[in-house]
Order: C-alpha cells, then sequence, then structure tokens
C-alpha cells in the first residue's frame, strides 16, 4: 500500500488503512510528542489523541504537505495542548536526563554511547529547539515544513537551529570525546 | 541538509522513540467508542423535514383554500373523499422519507469491523 492509496482509503473510513498509516509514522510521531512533553506516558497519551484526531480531521488533509508534515503538525499542536494543561505546580517530570552525565558502559556498544550521549545533548535543550532540531534531522523536515508544523517563522526556526546544533555539538564533543566519532563543524 | 553532518548520522543511527506497542489497537478503539457516542449528522437535514411539511399542509389545505389573494397554480378540485387519499399519501410519503433517512442514518453510524 502506499501513501495515496491509504488516505483515499482513510477517507472512506477503512480502518485497516488508518492502521497501515500508524504503523509507518506512530514512532516518529510519538517522538514529536516526546520532545515536547518529556514524559514517556503523556507522549503515548499525546501520541494516541493525534492519530484519532488525524483520522477524524483526514478530510481536512488537502495534500499540499507531505502526510507525515501534516501528522507532525497535529502531534506537536496536541502536545503542546496537553503541556500547557499540566496542572499548574506539578513539577514537570521530565524523565529524560539533565544536569547529570549520561552513564557511560566500557562495554556497551559505541551505538548505545552515541544514543545516550544524543539524548542527553537534547534533553539539554529548551522543549522548541529540541522539537526544532529533531524535526531537521530525524525527520528529515525542511525549514518551510518545520514553520508550518510549529508556527513560528521560517528565521526563527533558522535560529533555533544554529543555537540548538552549537549547543549540542559542545555538549557531544565532551561526551563523545574518547571516541573516534570527529565532530566536523559544517 | 548535508549529508555528512554528524548530528545528521547521529539522529539517524539513533533513531526515534519507540511508541507503544498497543498504539494502533488503542487507536482504533478510541475511534470506534467514539463513533458509538456520537451521533451523526441526519442525512436529512432539519430545512428538508419542514420543507417537506409546508408542502404537504398545502397538498392538504391548498384545494379547499379556494381564495388565495395571488395567482396560484390550482391543484385539480378534490372532494373530501379525494383529499383524504391526498392527506394519506401525504403521510405515507413522510413516512417513507422518513423510514429512508432511518436506514441510511442507521447504514452511516454503523460501526465498522476493525
Amino acid at each position: 500500500m502506499n501513501e495515496a492509496e491509504a488516505i483515499t482509503r482513510c477517507l472512506r473510513g477503512d480502518a485497516q488503512a488508518y492502521g497501515w498509516v500508524m504503523r509507518e509514522y506512530k514512532h516518529l510521531v510519538h517522538t514529536v510528542s516526546l520532545r515536547v512533553l518529556r514524559h514517556r506516558e503523556d507522549a503515548e497519551e499525546a501520541t494516541q489523541d493525534a492519530f484519532v484526531k488525524a483520522f477524524q480531521n483526514m478530510h481536512a488533509f488537502q495534500g499540499g504537505s507531505r502526510l507525515s508534515t501534516w501528522l507532525y503538525s497535529i502531534a506537536y499542536r496536541t502536545a503542546v495542548s496537553k503541556l500547557r494543561t499540566r496542572r499548574k505546580g506539578e513539577v514537570s517530570p521530565e524523565e529524560l536526563p539533565q544536569g547529570a552525565l549520561p552513564h557511560m558502559d566500557s562495554d556497551a556498544t559505541e551505538a548505545v554511547d552515541r544514543k545516550r550521549a544524543l539524548d542527553h545533548a537534547i534533553a539539554e535543550l529548551p522543549q522548541e529547539d529540541a522539537t526544532v532540531i529533531t524535526l531537521f534531522y530525524l525527520h528529515e523536515q525542511s525549514v518551510e515544513e518545520i514553520v508550518t508544523i510549529m508556527g513560528l517563522t521560517a528565521s526563527n526556526v533558522k535560529v533555533k537551529l544554529h543555537r540548538s546544533r552549537k549547543r549540542m555539538l559542545d555538549t557531544l564533543q565532551g561526551l563523545l570525546k574518547n571516541e573516534l566519532w570527529t565532530i566536523r563543524e559544517q | 541538509m548535508n549529508q555528512n553532518d554528524p548530528l545528521r548520522d547521529l539522529f539517524l543511527d539513533a533513531g526515534p522513540a519507540q511508541a507503544a506497542a498497543g498504539l494502533e489497537a488503542a487507536v482504533l478503539a478510541q475511534l470506534a467508542m467514539e463513533r458509538v457516542s456520537t451521533p451523526e449528522k441526519a442525512l436529512i437535514p432539519r430545512w428538508a423535514w419542514i420543507i417537506a411539511g409546508v408542502c404537504w399542509l398545502a397538498l392538504i389545505f391548498l384545494p379547499q383554500a379556494g381564495a388565495f389573494p395571488w395567482e396560484m397554480p390550482t391543484l385539480p378540485h378534490v372532494s373530501m373523499t379525494n383529499g383524504m387519499i391526498w392527506t394519506l399519501g401525504a403521510l405515507a410519503c413522510g413516512v417513507l422519507l422518513f423510514a429512508v433517512d432511518s436506514v441510511l442514518q442507521m447504514r452511516a453510524t454503523r460501526i465498522r469491523t476493525y
């Protein structure tokens, strides 16, 4: 099944086709929710809500953008809305490591170390910056698409990208200094 | 995007966060529940019923009113017996329309088998 066929079938209420859409995008949509909420359970709830909203509003998808961009946009707005409604006074239940350096096992694989280091570097960024850089690198969204998803201006997105990229490289350079991986400033 | 960007490689190597295993089932269950709890919009809207009602009343009273201050196409004169037939016919049409509307609405709101 391709994306166009899946959309057509979803518009007819075909749940099987929507299952395909969810399988294709669930991890990426969940990552957007997680970047905003920084809490696994809240992010899972937001991801579920986002997919429900997306199915109910599938008729509003005009095809002017990629389906992924449209889904991330819904996921981002759902997560931000959930973030706002978090009870006042409640301590933000951040799960991602902040402050302390991630523990690097000497016998852990290089990939795991890199993933931990990356998670740590992302966690040190402000929520919006973390979302922007994740959309840019992991989701391979363009600046224009990020503007659509997050409702920011293009210049704002570029500034956030530049700032968070520099900050992440600084953090990662310290964390991954013993590796052969060389950070090259672009 | 620069293909040699080390951050790009790091992000792609790490991959996305893993969504909950039962996400699809949970979403489909929620959609099914919302279909049950949210009444579908009637396929024949309220205004159509009002127009049908006005037409129905006109069918009953127009032949008997006899004199309107403006020119109107007059239906053939009907006796009381014929009037009863018109009334019953219009009533039957109303019931038929209502039945069709109900059937279509039932089909629209039927829960799909996931």
